[in-house]
């Protein structure tokens, strides 16, 4: 049997991330990630670009195998885990069992699959893999149904109108990117996507994929759609089903539980990226991030902690954008709608081109929605996370005015900028 | 090698915009203010011009962000450094920079930013006010603590 110091499940942004970490610390350590893929670290967040052609294929790819070979990484690729003898410390694959000292959890997330008469019709895709896009591409998609309209849906609805698609985004809830922005964001986002072509179809639910052996028609609860392709994207969910019976926690959300180590229940068994649930900074509520700026961080801080440089993860703050070609949507934190129960505050700045709206609750400022050019957003991003009430908020956008440089001496950095004050 | 930062001094700034106009002519051959890296900002409030850039973070922000691993930290230098060409310019970097750095370049279509000049800044070449320096880290820090140490004795001696 194999045997390493350090196995990490997962060979997505979070496992790379915790690997590459660990060997910058550690150069002795035997290091493997597990996979049951057969690629090197591919970015799903480019699948929008590499879907309208802007990108080619190789563009995804982040890492060759030879970098891997350069870090001393052994990977096991197209070995699918099945359970996990904590006790003994071993991962049963498909393809033989491996030894650790260590375990990293990286195991990500996967697309939930509504229960929809016809989802398993040729011609149906859940956008997760390259080799869904791979497949996508090799359809004419001459009219295509997005199911779901979050930032995959709203994403994937531009690129295939790119790519010349009469595209429909179906959505049950009454807007669109529902849980990134309030009604107000949501409807001028809504309008921006209708002009660049994507007909929007809002609170309508799909009920049926007809069609013989293929996609032919998409049935919703209004109306009846012809089309060559559907694309569902309703959701992510962490892909811990093999841990369910085990020693290993999973909290509500599905999510591995972790400290503030990114360590599990288990002794010696850590976790990280999509898999995970975490605190959210903003609502103080226990959630899934599915974000790849949060998985990588986690992952950090996981690789830290697994080679004793002790670190902690402050907690989860989301946001997100989409290029909605002529603007650019940005969120961050929470929304007005998911901090109703408290006592909310909100402000509302617009001009043509241009909407911002500040959600404070408790007078601190937990979220904030934009609209309009792409904006240096830094400075709201970090209120958010520092949790900085009104009065905080003037004092630091009044420093930034007034003094950028006193505030840049606290992000000083190796090789950085020193200002004299 | 020792580390060697960026030392920016607002008070020497005259606000001429050389320091733009090298920048951009040494990475773009072409003088350009929207192209350039460097900003030199207008504080009306105190009447100082400030240059702004990248602070090449210890831990950016931006490459945390970024999904298609366009940025990094250049172990030699610590400079945080952007590859243009792997840039899908998707604008996170520059939403969530505290300090409005990254630019984005509608020639490239893609996200640039100050690489120090891989370690021989043209900004500071040409500053003819001392107002940008290029110092050794140690340097530096000997030379700020020496700053604050003369403002504080400068203040004791009015009120004494
Ligand atoms: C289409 C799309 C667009 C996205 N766009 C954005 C965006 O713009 N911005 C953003 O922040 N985020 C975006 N995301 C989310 C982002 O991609 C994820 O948050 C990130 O990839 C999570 O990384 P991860 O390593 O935790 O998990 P994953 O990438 O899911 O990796 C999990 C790894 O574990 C392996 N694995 C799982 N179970 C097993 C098992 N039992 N045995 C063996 N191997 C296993 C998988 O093969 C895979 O290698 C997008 C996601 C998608 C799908
Ligand atoms: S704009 Fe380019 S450099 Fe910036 S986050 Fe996006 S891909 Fe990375």
């Amino acid at each position: 049997m194999e045997k390493v110091d350090v196995l990490v499940v997962g060979n997505g942004i979070a496992g790379n991330t915790a690997a590459h970490t660990m060997r910058v610390f550690d150069t002795r350590l035997s290091i493997a990630i597990v996979s049951d893929e057969p690629h090197p670290l591919y970015s799903a967040c480019l699948f929008p670009d590499y879907l309208s052609g802007e990108i080619e294929r190789s563009r995804l790819f982040l890492k060759a195998f030879e970098d891997y070979e350069r870090a001393k990484i052994k990977l096991f690729l197209n070995h699918k885990v099945s359970d996990v003898d904590f006790d003994n410390k071993v991962v049963h694959t498909d393809k033989g069992d491996i030894g650790y000292e260590k375990l990293v959890l990286a195991v990500g997330s996967e697309p939930v699959v509504p229960r929809i008469e016809g989802v398993g019709k040729r011609g149906v895709f859940f956008p997760k893999r390259v080799e869904d896009i791979d497949g996508l591409l090799r359809y004419a998609g001459k009219r295509v149904v997005l199911v779901g309209a979050g930032p995959i849906g709203v994403e994937f609805s531009l690129a295939l109108v790119d790519r010349g698609s009469e595209v429909y985004l179906v959505e049950l809830m009454d807007r669109v990117l529902w849980r990134l922005f309030d009604h107000k964001p949501a409807s001028i986002i809504r309008e921006l996507l209708e002009k660049q072509g994507v007909k929007v179809l809002t609170e309508e639910a799909v009920s049926e994929i007809r069609g013989g052996e293929s996609v032919e028609k998409v049935v919703t609860t209004k109306r009846e759609i012809e089309c060559d392709a559907v694309v569902i994207a309703v959701g992510m969910r962490p892909r811990t089903a093999f841990l369910r019976d085990s020693e290993v926690e999973l909290g509500k959300t599905g999510g591995i539980v972790v400290d503030e180590k990114m360590r599990t229940s288990v002794e010696d068994v850590y976790a990280c990226g999509d898999c995970i649930e975490t605190e959210d900074v903003a609502t103080g509520a226990r959630i899934l991030s599915l974000l790849w700026h949060t998985a990588k961080k986690q992952a950090y801080v996981a690789g830290c902690n697994c080679v004793g440089v002790e670190k902690r993860y402050p907690g989860t703050l989301n946001f997100a954008g989409v290029d909605l070609w002529d603007a650019y949507a940005f969120s961050a934190g929470a929304t007005e709608e998911m901090l109703k129960d408290r006592s909310v505050e909100v402000e509302e700045f617009e001009r043509e081109g241009f909407y911002l709206k500040l959600v404070f609750a408790d007078e601190v400022l937990r979220g904030v929605q934009f609209v309009g050019e792409a904006k240096h957003m830094g400075f709201v991003v970090s209120a958010v996370r520092k949790r900085l009430g009104i009065e905080g908020l003037r004092r630091m956008e009044a420093h930034l005015r007034i003094s950028p440089w006193l505030y840049a001496l606290s992000h000083v950095g190796e090789g950085g900028v020193v200002f004299r004050v | 090698m020792s580390k060697k930062v960026l030392v920016l001094d607002p008070e020497k700034c005259t606000g001429c915009m050389s320091c733009v106009l090298m920048c951009s002519f040494s990475h773009e051959k072409a003088f350009s203010v929207s192209r350039a890296r460097i900003r030199v900002l207008w504080l009306e409030e105190l009447a100082l011009h400030l240059p702004t850039m990248c602070m090449h973070c210890s831990t950016p922000l931006c490459e945390e962000v970024c999904p298609s691993g366009a940025i990094s930290k250049d172990p030699e230098t610590g400079a945080t450094v952007f590859d243009h060409t792997v840039c899908v310019g998707c604008k996170m970097c520059m939403m969530v920079c505290p300090f409005g750095a990254p630019v984005f370049d509608t020639k490239r279509m893609a996200m640039i930013c100050c690489d120090l000049c891989g370690g021989d800044p043209a900004c500071v070449k040409t500053c003819a006010f001392e107002a940008l320096q290029f110092l050794d880290l140690e340097e530096a820090v000997v030379r700020r603590r020496r700053e604050a140490l003369a403002k504080v004795s400068r203040a004791l001696e009015k009120l004494i």
